[in-house]
């Protein structure tokens, strides 16, 4: 069995509206820290936050988080 | 609402470190009193010194856990804040910090019981005191420590 590890998108989006970590923070709800944590896998968000951070890119959560196999 | 955010996170994490710089020189001061005490140098300048820079770190302490109290109720009151600041990745970290406040007090506990084989601990005050300060300052530097890392 492998494991599998959350991928996420998130500083492609970022970049598409060319926004930065403080500016999505702020669309979503939450600290630049907590973006910044998720960005860079450091914390793997609950489905809430996922689907509130792919709202405000005007997509899917499949396409800001993916699982991949380690 | 974006900047307050940050401003608040930012304020949140400055009070904790009053909180544990005080903590800290609290018991560094305080293991200085304890030899002073031994050695008889309480009552000289530098022990009359010593109790007023732990006077100044009681004062440090409250001041800061005054000042955390009435920013989280300021947080609470605003469900947008509270949701931006109190989100679960500081659920989380509290959950952490919890866990080591518990370790920091059974440990704590468990050293005062060893040391009772050798030597007679007698104040049980102390004992149970000094325990919920480790474990308290254990929360504090676990949640600090562990949020400026992420």
């Amino acid at each position: 069995m492998t494991k599998k590890t959350l991928k996420n998108q998130i500083k492609v989006y970022r970049a598409m509206h060319d926004w930065t970590q403080e500016e999505l923070a702020s669309r979503v709800g939450v600290t630049r820290k907590t973006i910044n944590t998720v960005e860079n896998g450091r914390f793997i968000p609950s489905a809430y936050l996922a689907i509130k951070i792919a709202q405000v890119f005007g997509v899917t959560v499949e396409d800001v988080f993916q699982l991949d196999d380690d | 609402m974006d900047s307050e955010i940050e401003k608040l996170d930012k304020m949140r994490m400055r009070y904790l470190e009053w909180f544990l710089i005080g903590f800290f020189l609290f018991l560094i001061l305080s293991l200085f009193r304890y030899f002073f005490r031994l050695s008889g140098l309480n009552d000289q300048p530098i022990g009359i010194a010593v109790l007023a820079g732990l006077f100044f770190c009681v004062g440090l302490i409250a001041f800061s856990t005054y000042k955390s109290a009435i920013l989280a109720r300021k947080i609470r009151q605003d469900p947008l804040l509270d949701e931006a600041l109190n989100n679960e990745m500081v659920q989380s970290l509290e959950t952490q910090s919890w866990k080591a406040a518990y370790i920091g007090a059974i440990a704590t506990t468990s050293f005062f019981a060893l040391v009772g084989f050798i030597y007679p601990v007698c104040d049980l005050v102390l004992v149970a005191l000094t325990s919920i300060v480790a474990g308290a300052g254990a929360n504090r530097a676990t949640f600090y420590f562990k949020y400026r890392s992420l």
